[in-house]
């Protein structure tokens, strides 16, 4: 072979391993049961490893997709051929469903059944009888192909305590004999609550500023706006309140990279270059919440993504609709009084009416929530003050947050906070 | 300018341990090196890469399976490349992924003139 005559091959796109070893644990999940999860990962870090070994030369072929899943598909028959030898062997080593298996493996790579795979596998990740934790690390395991090292990363946890969790999720679902369904129409409504809530918490952990910035975090972003996408094309969970949380999710994807300065510091609302919004993609988000104002529901994801739609209006920070946000706060608190919105209500106030207003807000809720503890509290509080013009007191606030934060991140920007309320430099 | 042929022994086991992000960067990193290599004109052909399955003949004409060596000791490709001196081409091969994963390149002269 000649130089001349080889083609770059055209390289995959962005997380194809990834994404396709979701697809196929998902698939083969359904297959083997939960009880066989070490096959099935072994299965498919089989099939991907072949695809390696296969592409790494003359790169990967025309469909990858098909390949991969005709390797996988092998893979699989093999292994329940392997198991029915040794099922005769000892009959009562594995009676479920042996035989049966084989003939249904074909269909089991359609399209459209690959993504009800997934579907039914993500109900089953997000049990209501699983811990929070776990079924988030399991999610990102078995839906979104993340290592253990990826999950630790990403959640900044230790990776025995990944292991944990996934071998505690994976003992739950066999022991509670959890079945792989979209749940019936009596039970949906709930279940998809929860569901909706870990690809929430999934997002919000690779948005937050609370722990640092990695790049991985974003993954997170993506993956749960990824799995909301899947939900949303499905006739029954594509309700309002899943395309509210889509919504969401587009909304904030779409302001992303006007978080950080040049320099990778974080940057405030105010600050952010604007014309680095992605509108593409705010107009998707806002198709999203279009369909979701279809039904008679209202969730905390519609309110949310009306925030954020107000904010994307707004072509300068100056022209905020601080009204309209004021009251989509007011519904938001009065649906969930947690800190977080009763905080940024605060915020909010004092936009409208002055620092004086946003202090007495926060003082007024303070009492009904214990917030000590929370830096972003007392960031707040010094904020407010040092605009008020009290430098003593701002001083004091921050310094307090700056105890109760260990990001630098955070830290960053409380020092720069800081150097503001100094006497011989404020402005 | 002779030819040599690179010989890559072990490394898969290392692969295995990987995500599959991971996986997919090493893959990156083969065909970037393939890519370079050709395009620079050293690497002659890119060769191919060996599948795990395998037999083996004896001189009795008995097939068995294997060889069921090592794992490090596994041949999992070979490329050919152009250089002027075995220590030439070793320089080349230290670009190879193979290295990243815990594989090694034998480095071997091939023995016929290069076709001109």
């Amino acid at each position: 072979m000649s130089g001349q005559s080889r083609a770059d091959p055209a390289p995959l796109v962005e997380h194809f391993f990834r994404h396709e070893a979701g697809r196929l644990v998902a698939v083969l999940t359904r297959v083997f049961g939960w009880r066989h999860a070490d096959l099935v990962e072994d299965t498919v870090q089989a099939a991907l490893l072949q695809a390696l070994q296969a592409w790494r030369v003359h790169g990967a072929p025309a469909d990858p997709a098909a390949w991969l899943h005709r390797v996988a598909k092998n893979k699989a028959l093999d292994a329940l051929r392997r198991r029915e030898t040794a099922r005769r062997a000892a009959p009562d080593w594995a009676r479920r469903r042996a035989g049966a298996e084989s003939g249904s493996l074909d269909d089991a790579f359609v399209e459209t059944r690959l993504a009800d795979s997934q579907l039914r596998v993500m109900f089953a990740c997000c049990h209501p009888q699983l811990k929070r934790p776990d079924q988030i690390a399991l999610t990102l395991k078995t839906l979104c192909g993340f290592g253990v090292d990826e999950i630790a990363r990403a959640l900044l946890i230790q990776q025995e305590a990944v292991k944990k969790r996934l071998l505690r999720a994976r003992q739950q679902l066999q022991a509670a004999q959890v079945e792989l369904e979209v749940p019936a129409q009596a039970d949906l409504l709930p279940r998809l609550a929860v569901v909706h809530q870990v690809l929430y918490l999934m997002f919000n952990e690779g948005y937050s500023t609370s722990h640092g910035e990695q790049p991985i975090r974003e993954d997170l972003c993506e993956e749960a706006a990824r799995l909301c996408h899947l939900l949303a094309n499905h006739p029954q969970c594509g309700t309002p309140g899943t395309l509210a949380l889509l919504a969401l999710m587009l909304f904030h994807a779409a302001r992303l990279t006007s978080r950080k300065s040049a320099e990778g510091r974080l940057l405030l609302l105010q600050d952010q270059d604007r014309e680095q919004w992605d509108r593409g993609l705010i107009d998707v988000a806002r198709h999203y919440l279009d369909r979701a104002a279809a039904g008679t529901t209202i969730s905390r994801y519609h309110l949310e993504a009306g925030i954020c739609l107000e904010h994307c209006l707004a072509a300068r920070f100056a022209e905020t609709n601080w009204p309209v946000i004021l009251r989509l706060y007011d519904a938001l608190v009065h649906l969930y009084p947690s800190p977080v919105y009763l905080l940024n209500r605060a915020i909010v106030v004092a936009q409208l009416d002055g620092p004086q207003a946003g202090i007495a807000a926060l003082v007024d809720s303070a009492a009904q929530e214990p917030l000590a503890r929370w830096h972003l509290w007392d960031a707040t509080l010094g904020e407010l003050h040092r605009r008020a013009g009290d430098l003593v007191t701002a001083r004091r606030y921050l310094l307090s947050a700056l105890d109760k934060t260990a990001s630098p991140a955070d830290q960053d920007l409380l020092r720069r906070r800081l150097a503001q309320c100094d006497p011989d430099t404020a402005y | 300018m002779a030819n040599f042929m690179f010989v890559y022994r072990g490394g898969d086991d290392g692969a295995a341990e990987m995500s599959p992000e991971q996986l997919q960067g090493l893959m990156q990193k083969w065909n970037e090196w393939i890519g370079a290599g050709m395009g620079q004109g050293w690497m002659v052909d890119p060769g191919d890469a060996l599948l795990p399955e395998s037999c083996v003949v004896d001189p009795q004409g008995v097939v068995t399976d294997g060889p069921f060596v090592e794992a490090k000791e596994v041949v999992g490709g070979y490329t050919v490349v152009q250089a002027e001196t075995l220590a030439a081409a070793a320089e080349h091969a230290k670009g190879c992924p193979v290295l990243l994963t815990g594989g090694r390149v034998e480095v071997r002269p091939l023995a016929g003139l290069k076709p001109s």
